[in-house]
């Protein structure tokens, strides 16, 4: 009877396991094999460790490392705030409150190439439509330029990402807020708190385990953020806003260019790498963040 | 019991028929997903399926489909129209079914064999990936097909690049046309202001983008350079080929970049005089020439493509003129790539080779080539079609057919996939003022592509290119050895 009962369970999940099976396990081990090739896409060589050897001494890669976890950090400590904000203010029913939750989430529904070619002209330098703004309210005199700059092409990227995410991020947020009674806020008032005592003794905490989940939904988005850097900077200028996938999709895809060989053997250690990166950053927020779960 | 037993059989029918449905919409939906993903896309499935090969036509005779894949979209309206009339007059039941590939050609053609789906023909120009075609089967030669009026017409003798289109005596594909090397193309009005002639040497380059950029009066600079869109092999590259300086020293057979000293200075120094576009870092090919166009630039570089794009896409509202590229020092110490473009590559997967050839004959005719030359789509491939084109059709593009002499094709450099940066990336970023030092960029760059060229060599990926009697200024005329170690 039980034997039956478990068949049964494994039927139903067939179809899973089969999409699981096709979709992750497969590639997977695809991606795991080319670890030890010299692979161009069309014939593969065997290299035995030289992609695994190469990786420890690619500064370009460690570079991404570390630009990756500054956009990371820079993006998610602009966007939650912001996106906490806007969703506690756009909660309590004002009037056109509707209206921005739309504009707000508006981004989220756009194709990030689209916005960030947008953006592109936004930041140009000759007769960008920001340093026109900039110039003629006298806060600077001279172009900057905001993605030709290594001082200022991170910054520049980030502030598209968190105009990008924080719409999500916001509606998320909201989805957690509606789910705190009403009585909660009630009896708070008639004990005499005040708005920022309820904002931090009962929002906040009563959000817990939600905003644990879009935290942890932002840090992994955030580390593998690219699409927007491809177009606004292609990882320039000097590498100064290369990520680790922008690096990984070039060495994987390359270019029509004569000269550039695609590498898709040291391609596939990389992104094993960069997951393995991600997934330990992953593991440790988890951990930290076990206090959220506690809804009092 | 017996209802528990009934669920459990209701509940494995379910599920077998949701994973044969899966599995269903799996067999099906590379073809579907592919169909709807793109024109292009949908294309493949339309060549690579053998059964449907055969379509039926209007007037309801069997046609062949004969598939073409291209990269280009600059000329499609007058391919369009080639195609089309080849499609209503050809009585050997032959249709082209001509695909743009939007997305990167390379990338397509490498999915494409690795899943059986290559098309019948695709389009190419000399570029060192041919040895990597012919060794994963997606290619076949040419020879058994080529007729004396091919030989004629396409000048296949003096058109033949060892790794470019021909593998030792094995021809894979002709071009039929060329786009010219790079040239100075300039802002004359801006520079009769300035001032000043054409520069000859990099000295001259950096100080009339100086004088151009003080004429500019703070709206017009000197030079610019589209820093997103191969910044480097633009016309950098051109300068030094023109100066004698290759990334490979062919007679050597490594690699080898101090040559390019001198150019990356002068750059840092124009970055560092002001004379380059405020943005040019971070900009692509198109802003790059509106902004030329609009009178904003003093001078760039580029090869013939501009012509349509300053008289079609973004004409300009100035007058410019094309000089030749300048040189390190003044002195001509080699010649400049002048790519030979547009050859018609038949796959190995072609249905019926016999026909596709037919394609290829058509799409390298006389006829065809005349009027892809007389409207400024590229330079006449040979001597023969240079004197069928009506040159008053061709307009600007005759300012880019000026060689001089030295517009040639070098043989192709061993491709290797050094650690680290290409070194057109490398190179760029040590032509910026806060770039590396460029010393260190030079002795990196090369390091890594000695090493993997000699790596690759080890692993059998590629062969040593030796050119006994070697002459930059006769780049082809040297003696090719290929060695293994």
């Amino acid at each position: 009877m039980k034997k039956k009962v478990n068949l049964t369970v494994w039927f139903m999940m067939l179809p899973s396991l089969f999409l699981l099976a096709v979709g992750s396990v497969y590639p997977f081990l695809w991606i795991f094999r080319y670890i030890f090739y010299d692979y161009n896409g069309f014939t593969a060589y065997f290299s035995g460790m030289d992609n695994v050897s190469r990786l420890f001494r690619d500064a370009i890669y460690w570079k991404s490392v570390g630009n990756t976890f500054e956009y990371a950090a820079m993006k998610l400590i602009f966007c939650i705030p912001l996106s906490l904000l806007a969703a506690v203010v756009l909660h309590q029913k004002l009037r056109g409150s509707s209206f921005f939750r739309g504009v707000f989430f508006m981004p989220t529904v756009i194709s990030s190439a689209v916005y960030s070619l947008i953006f592109y002209f936004i930041f140009a330098s000759y007769n960008g439509v920001l340093n026109s703004m900039l110039m003629a309210s006298g806060i600077t005199h001279h172009a900057i330029d905001w993605l030709g700059s290594p001082k200022t092409a991170m910054i520049s990227v980030v502030i598209v990402a968190v105009w990008g995410g924080f719409g999500n991020y916001m509606i998320l947020i909201m989805s957690g807020l509606s789910s705190i009674s009403e009585e909660v806020y009630e009896s708070a008032r008639i004990d005499g708190a005040n708005g920022r005592q309820i904002f931090f003794k009962i929002t906040i905490p009563l959000l817990g385990p939600v905003l644990k989940v879009i935290l942890m939904l932002a840090i992994t988005g955030a580390l593998k953020d690219y699409q927007s850097i491809l177009v606004l900077t292609g990882g320039g200028p000097n590498h100064r806003t290369q990520v680790m996938f922008s690096y990984i999709y070039q060495l994987c895809f390359g270019s029509d260019a004569s000269g550039i060989q695609i590498q898709l053997g040291y391609g596939a250690v990389l992104s094993l790498v960069s997951a393995f990166i991600i997934g330990i950053i992953t593991v440790i927020y988890l951990r930290f963040s076990k206090k959220m779960d506690e809804v009092y | 019991m017996k209802k528990k037993s009934l669920t459990g059989m209701a509940a494995l029918a379910m599920s077998l028929i949701l994973t044969v449905s899966l599995t269903g919409c799996g067999n099906g939906g590379a073809g579907e997903e592919s169909a709807s993903a793109s024109e292009g896309q949908s294309q493949i499935q339309a060549s690579g399926s053998e059964k449907e090969s055969v379509q039926q036509s209007s007037s309801q005779e069997e046609k062949t489909v004969i598939t073409v894949w291209t990269g280009a979209r600059h000329d499609l309206e007058l391919r369009q129209k080639q195609i089309e009339e080849f499609n209503a007059s050809n009585d050997m039941g032959i249709e082209i079914d001509y695909v743009v590939q939007t997305d990167n050609l390379s990338n397509m053609l490498t999915m494409a064999a690795s899943s059986g789906q290559s098309p019948d023909i695709f389009c190419t120009g000399a570029n060192d990936k041919l040895q990597q075609y012919k060794d994963a089967g997606l290619i076949q030669p040419l020879n058994p097909y080529i007729t004396d009026t091919e030989r004629t017409v396409l000048d296949i003798e003096n058109n033949s690049y060892e790794g470019g289109n021909v593998l030792g005596d094995e021809i894979y594909f002709m071009p039929t046309s060329r786009r010219s090397g790079s040239r100075l193309i300039y802002n004359k009005e801006l520079s009769e202001k300035a001032g000043i002639q054409p520069p000859a040497t990099l000295d001259e380059v950096v100080s009339a983008a100086k004088a151009l950029t003080q004429a500019g009066e703070g709206t017009a600079y000197g030079v610019i350079f589209p820093g997103q869109s191969s910044p480097f092999e633009r016309w950098l590259e051109g300068i030094a080929e023109l100066s004698g300086v290759k990334p490979y020293d062919y007679a050597a057979g490594r690699y080898e970049f101090s040559g390019y000293k001198p150019i990356l200075e002068a750059v840092r120094q124009m970055f560092q005089d002001g004379s380059v576009f405020p943005g040019s870092t971070s900009m692509k090919i198109d802003p790059t020439r509106t902004q030329f166009a609009e009178g904003n630039v003093g001078m760039y570089g580029n090869a013939s493509q501009e012509v349509g794009v300053l008289t079609e896409q973004f004409p300009a509202r100035i007058e410019w003129g094309v000089a030749k590229l300048p040189t390190i020092d003044g002195t001509v110490k080699g010649c400049i790539t002048s790519v030979p473009e547009n050859g018609w590559v038949m796959t190995l997967q072609a249905k019926d080779p016999e026909k596709a050839w037919e394609v290829i004959k058509y799409l390298s005719s006389e006829k065809v080539l005349v009027e892809y030359v007389e409207a400024g789509y590229g330079l006449a491939i040979s001597d023969y079609i240079a004197e069928k084109v009506d040159n008053s059709k061709i307009g600007r593009m005759a300012d880019f057919a000026e060689t001089g002499g030295y517009d040639s094709m070098y043989p192709l450099m061993p491709p290797v996939s050094p650690e680290g940066e290409t070194y057109r990336d490398a190179l760029w970023s040590a032509c910026q003022p806060d770039g590396p030092d460029i010393d260190a960029i030079i002795e990196t760059l090369n390091k890594t592509y000695n090493d993997a060229l000699d790596k690759e060599i080890k692993r059998g990926k590629i062969k040593r290119l030796v050119i006994e009697n070697y002459d930059p200024l006769n780049p082809g005329k040297g003696t090719a050895v290929y060695l293994s170690e």
